[in-house]
This record gives C-alpha cells, sequence and structure tokens, in this order.
C-alpha cells in the first residue's frame, strides 16, 4: 500500500513541479539587454528544481523504508 | 487506416518472428538460465531483433502516411538502442556505456525528429523551451531506455508494462485528437503484445538489453511525437521508482549484473523473498516482497497492478491537459 502512496507523491510532485515550470519559469524575463542570459538563468532554475524534487523523493522514499 | 495497417503488420512481424528466432537461437546455444524456475531451464535470448522488425513494419505506412524525416529519425535512434542493447547483451559493459550511449542515440531524433519544443504540463499548460528542450529530449531517451531494461526483471514483465504503459499514452493521444502519434503509439502497443505472448510466464525467449531498449527508446519517442512527455512519465512511475532505488541503494551507476549481491532469494518450494541482505540493492521487487515470500507469477502480478494503477494516473494526467 506504501508503494501506491509513493507513486501518488511522485505524480503530484511532477503536477507542482509542472506549474512551477509554467507559471515561474516560463515567463522569466531578464529584459532585451539580457536575452542571451534567459536560457542559462532557466537551464540552471530547472536543474535546481530537479535536484529539490529528487531530495523531496529520497526524503519519501526513506520513509517509506523505514516503515 | 494507416495507424491500423501499421499496428497489424508489427503485431504481425513479430508474432511469426519469434519462434524461428528462439529456435535458431537455442541452435546457436544463446541462452541464459532462468534463475527464478526449478534447475534453471535455459531461455533463448534476445529476442531484441525481432522486436526491431516489428516495429520497423509498423513504421513503414506511417514514414509513407506522414512523409518526410521524422518517423524515418525515429526509427533510426531505435535502431540504434537495439544496437547498443545487443552490444550489452554479448557483453557485460560498464554501468555508463548505455545511458551515454542512448544519449548518442538520440541524436537523429533531435536532428530530424517530429516534435515541438513546448513541454506540456496538466492543469498549467505550456512552457516553450526551445533550447532546453533537446536536453529534455536526451533526458527522456536514455531514461525510457534505461527504466524498461532495469524492470525487466522477470518473465513478461518489460513488455507486458510496456504495452500497459504504451495503451494509456494511446487513450490520451485519442482523446487529445494526435491522430499520427497515436498511430506510432498503436505500432509500439502492438509489437510489445505480440512480444509478450511469448514473453509471459512461463518465457519462451527474452527481450535482452536489446529489446528492451528498443521498446523503452520508442516508449520515450512516442512521448516526443506526440507532445505527451508528463502523460508517459506517470505512466513509467513504478518502473522509474526502481530504477531510483537502485540508484540511491548503490550510489553508483552500475550494470545490475555486475553486482554480487543478491536482493531477491528462492527457496526450495520456488517462492521468493527478500534476502535481507543491507548491502544488496533496493528494488520494486524487493519491496513488494517485504510482504513475505511470492511465487513468480504473484510478484509479477504486483508489477502489472502498479502498471494499471500509475497508468490510470497517467490517463487523468491526460483528462486534466484537455481542461
Amino acid at each position: 500500500m506504501r508503494i501506491y502512496a509513493l507513486l501518488v507523491g511522485m505524480w503530484a510532485l511532477i503536477i507542482l513541479g509542472g506549474g512551477l515550470a509554467v507559471m515561474v519559469l516560463g515567463p522569466l524575463d531578464l529584459g532585451p539587454e539580457n536575452a542571451g542570459l534567459n536560457p542559462i538563468v532557466k537551464a540552471i532554475a530547472a536543474v535546481l528544481m530537479v535536484v529539490l524534487w529528487v531530495v523531496v523523493l529520497v526524503r519519501m522514499m526513506k520513509y517509506i523504508l523505514r516503515r | 487506416m494507416f495507424g491500423g495497417a501499421g499496428a497489424g503488420a508489427a503485431f504481425l512481424a513479430v508474432y511469426l518472428m519469434v519462434p524461428p528466432l528462439a529456435r535458431r537461437l537455442e541452435a546457436r546455444g544463446m541462452c541464459v538460465p532462468d534463475v527464478m524456475k526449478k534447475g534453471c531451464p535455459p531461455v533463448a535470448r534476445p529476442g531484441g531483433p525481432a522486436i526491431l522488425a516489428g516495429l520497423a513494419a509498423g513504421c513503414i505506412p506511417l514514414a509513407w502516411h506522414a512523409g518526410g524525416w521524422g518517423v524515418p529519425a525515429m526509427l533510426l535512434t531505435i535502431s540504434a538502442a537495439c544496437a547498443i542493447g545487443y552490444v550489452d547483451d554479448r557483453r557485460v559493459m560498464a554501468g555508463w556505456f548505455k545511458p551515454v550511449a542512448l544519449c548518442a542515440a538520440a541524436l537523429p531524433l533531435i536532428l530530424a525528429g517530429p516534435y515541438d519544443t513546448s513541454l506540456e504540463f496538466p492543469l498549467f499548460g505550456a512552457v516553450h523551451i526551445p533550447v532546453l528542450y533537446l536536453g529534455v529530449i536526451l533526458a527522456v531517451v536514455s531514461t525510457t531506455g534505461n527504466t524498461v531494461n532495469s524492470i525487466d526483471v522477470m518473465n513478461g514483465v518489460a513488455s507486458g508494462y510496456v504495452a500497459m504503459a504504451a495503451g494509456a499514452v494511446c487513450v490520451v493521444l485519442a482523446v487529445l485528437g494526435r491522430w499520427d502519434a497515436l498511430a506510432f503509439g498503436a505500432v509500439l502497443l502492438a509489437a510489445s503484445l505480440a512480444f509478450y505472448r511469448y514473453h509471459r510466464l512461463p518465457s519462451r525467449i527474452f527481450p535482452g538489453d536489446s529489446g528492451a531498449l528498443a521498446l523503452g527508446v520508442t516508449y520515450g519517442c512516442l512521448a516526443i511525437y506526440g507532445g505527451v512527455e508528463v502523460v508517459a512519465a506517470v505512466a513509467m512511475l513504478p518502473a522509474i521508482a526502481n530504477s531510483f532505488f537502485f540508484l540511491h541503494s548503490v550510489r553508483r551507476i552500475v550494470e545490475h549484473r555486475q553486482i554480487g549481491r543478491a536482493a531477491v532469494v528462492r527457496d526450495d518450494s520456488l517462492r521468493l523473498g527478500d534476502s535481507g541482505d543491507p548491502g544488496a540493492p533496493v528494488t520494486l521487487v524487493r519491496l513488494i516482497l517485504r510482504r513475505g515470500p511470492m511465487t513468480e507469477a504473484q510478484v509479477v502480478r504486483e508489477i502489472f497492478r502498479l502498471g494499471a494503477f500509475s497508468s490510470g494516473l497517467a490517463v487523468l494526467t491526460g483528462l486534466m491537459m484537455v481542461s
């Protein structure tokens, strides 16, 4: 049953991550003078989001394994 | 019409090719012991060439209908993935080989593949990432290939699981009205179902790394072609979790055959159980066996239940994209 809970947790993380990507990452704009920096900043932010996603997933997994 | 022709061609090609391929592999001694069975009977491996032939047969009507280089580029990527798996079938390569080589296999898809550089999320809409999307393609191809390969642990699991996940993605593509991608999904569904006929318990043939990578990378191409990367990831959640458990417990990218410690043990009554070895990798099967010893059929059924659950979540995710 806990594996199903983990799957639902992963699913919720994907939906939330998508929300953040569309609402925050997508509209991110440093202005016309920094147009070249835009994709770099977005890429770094995306990588940080993935790292955060993995950290939360590890915590969820550890909780389930402990139980 | 062309989708049905492609699916029919893929199903027939795999269905008719596997028996002679298995006989040929057995005659050449290209078999591996099925360690889950009493006496460890030899089973022919790899079935990858039959799967690739089926996918190629199914893609011909699609390429003719769609025109351009999109479908041939996907087929080139799938063929490269199958070849990478075949090398690993014949000779155990280092753990980094498959992820890196699969990134290289994604090049035809990047150069000529049929994709849109927007990533679509449920509820919130799409985000346009023209540069980042190239990284998404590399990640999708490498991840889907390796996750399907990592779930290929018992009779029928890889092909049955891919059929289930591809079915869920096809439902979503039908709801979204993306008919060309749906036809490609039907080819994958047909090829995996035809292979499952021989791969299910007790297996007549194993897909091997070549078959698992071909199925996984085709699934990745389907996700990119249909613009349903998130839906496809959700349908694969148990397989992704399995890879994640494994990587987190061994803390390095390593070929599972190179790990000396057993996560699962078999008793005299052919029931499987958790080895209890804290140094052995954590896997989905091991977590399932925490409930107590089970037969192989029971474990396979439990994995398919998880697959059905995540496929349901994937369809729900797709419906959330419509609204």
